[in-house]
């Protein structure tokens, strides 16, 4: 049976967001067969009791690779970004791998197969979910979408080129946050180079991102999923029905699958009062 | 209290009489159903100055079939809201081939930021590229709305949907209707049920509740197949 890598990371502050992933993770990957799921969560500084935690539920803890690049002048946590290339390198001897964000929750098993099927079957050298739901407010709010093409291309410019910013430019983005390869993908070494050229250049929180979506064009292919499998809460809240699940805004038959509850330590601004996203989300009752 | 509303197809042709059949079809099954009417070509724009003296106006294109009477329900719904400025749909499903193939994405875009930029020139052309493309195939808007005057004006200086497209941003604060009510099949075929009623193609218990037979881009025929493109497009209504 193939064997697929799971694997998150976060430090001890955000660590009470990672182990709710890591909860909804166990519970997606004890439904899914034809595969074998084990979870690493590298550890970025974990308390004891965290890292006993983990591992009393099963989940490998591993320390940083030293031969892992880092930004310069980054924060400890742009580890969990700047790894991602390298986790066949990191954590040799499965058929494929599957990054994970701490700020995910899998709401149904069919969150994580949908991601493993094609790379199993070999149908995609990578599966992904693109950030183009009609419901994003990058897709319907002029102001929002000229400052999301407009920073996006600059950084793209400034790290990967004009041509390249050139070309990325009328596709959707797709975000970096889930993600699943097998072992030997192409995308992996295409990842790398285009992460190198980023890591030459001051951080930047989605520079990470930007060097996947670069070397999807590189390899010029991916296996794409619906967005409902990597919903971004911080561009579109979900439907709740009575019954407490979660759907699609727009269209409420749909389920959500996996919710990305991105920004969750930025802040907003709301009748004159600053109030933080994770607090937005709490109160509409998504599972921080 | 009682709210007037009409649903006007544009054309004369067999096309317009098979899409209006259908909304009078659908109508039934409301409780407040618009009247419906019928314009000539080029007038889409100006429903209320053609047909005068209702709230609200929904401009149908020829090639739309509504499928199931909640995209009437809902359009005139939401129409008729004071703080919105109309309701139509995005060409922006993540499953149309446009937007899931990246290099489509790209031609599709040239091609799109071309047509703009001799149309209506540079400037507004790389502002409609930051937002997908509102599709004209299904419009509601209160007699009021500025889309109207902003519609007409830009069908002035090009006479396609792309007025429309270019309208919606010039005035805003529209209400975006999900793409299901409009389905644009010549960028997607939608699945078929076994029951036969038709479905997302990627979120199959979503139904499609509108659906539009525009001429099918050829890359999608092309993944497809010419036989099961013709045979959806008969399916849905296609009469031409």
């Amino acid at each position: 049976m193939p064997r697929y890598c799971c694997v998150l990371a976060s430090d001890a502050d955000y660590f009470p967001i990672a182990a709710r992933c890591v909860e909804s993770l166990l519970a997606a990957i004890a439904a899914l067969r034809g595969a074998a799921f084990e979870i690493v969560f590298v550890s970025l500084g974990l308390a004891p009791g965290q890292r006993g935690w983990l591992e009393a539920q099963g989940v490998a803890v591993a320390d940083p690779d030293p031969r892992v690049p880092r930004f310069a002048g980054a924060p400890a946590h742009a580890y969990a970004q700047s790894c991602r290339p390298s986790l066949p390198e990191c954590f040799p001897g499965r058929d494929g791998y599957v990054w994970i964000d701490s700020d995910l929750r899998f709401l149904t098993p069919d969150g994580l197969g949908a991601y493993v099927q094609p790379c199993l079957a070999g149908a995609a050298p990578v599966t992904v979910a693109t950030e183009n739901d009609p419901a994003y407010v990058v897709m319907h709010r002029l102001d929002a979408a000229r400052r999301w093409h407009s920073e996006r291309r600059e950084r793209l410019a400034r790290v990967h080129g004009p041509a390249a910013a050139d070309l990325l430019a009328a596709t959707p983005g797709v975000n970096s946050g889930l993600f699943a390869a097998a072992a030997g993908s192409p995308f992996w070494p295409a990842f790398r180079a285009r992460l190198a050229a980023a890591l030459r250049h001051p951080y930047d929180r989605l520079a990470e991102q930007d060097a996947l979506n670069v070397a999807l064009f590189d390899i010029g292919t991916f296996g794409r999923v619906p967005t409902t499998m990597n919903w971004l809460c911080g561009w579109a809240m979900p439907h709740r029905r009575p019954d407490g699940t979660w759907t699609h805004p727009d269209h409420v038959h749909q389920p959500i699958h996996v919710l990305h509850l991105t920004n969750l330590g930025a802040s907003y601004v709301e009748d004159g009062r600053r109030r933080r996203i994770a607090d937005l989300y709490r109160d509409a009752g998504l599972p921080v | 209290m009682t709210v007037r509303a009409v649903c006007a197809v544009q054309g004369e042709d067999a096309a317009a009489r098979d899409c209006l059949a259908r909304l009078e079809e659908v109508a039934r099954a409301l409780t407040d159903p618009p009247e419906f009417a019928r314009v000539a070509d080029g007038e889409r724009a100006t429903l209320p100055e053609r047909l005068p003296g209702y709230d609200v106006y929904l401009s149908v294109a020829p090639d739309m079939r509504v499928l199931r009477p909640e995209a009437l329900r809902l359009h005139l719904l939401y129409g008729r809201r004071r703080d919105r400025t109309f309701v139509a749909v995005p060409e922006s499903d993540p499953a149309y081939v446009t937007a899931a193939d990246p290099a489509l994405a790209r031609a599709a875009a040239a091609v799109r930021r071309a047509r703009l930029a001799a149309a209506f020139g540079a400037d507004i052309a790389d502002r409609q590229l930051l937002l997908p493309r509102f599709d004209a195939g299904i419009v509601t808007g209160r007699a009021d709305s500025p889309i109207w005057r902003a519609w007409r004006e830009r069908a002035e200086q090009a006479p396609t949907d792309d007025a429309f497209d270019v309208a919606a941003l010039d005035v805003e604060g529209w209400f975006r209707m999900p793409t299901t009510m409009g389905w644009l099949c010549g960028l997607r075929l939608p699945w078929r049920a076994p029951d036969g009623t038709w479905r997302h193609p990627e979120h199959r218990p979503e139904p499609i509740y509108a659906a539009r037979l525009s001429p099918p881009l050829p890359a999608m025929v092309a993944v497809t197949g010419a036989a099961l493109v013709t045979e959806a497009y008969r399916a849905i209504g296609l009469t031409q």
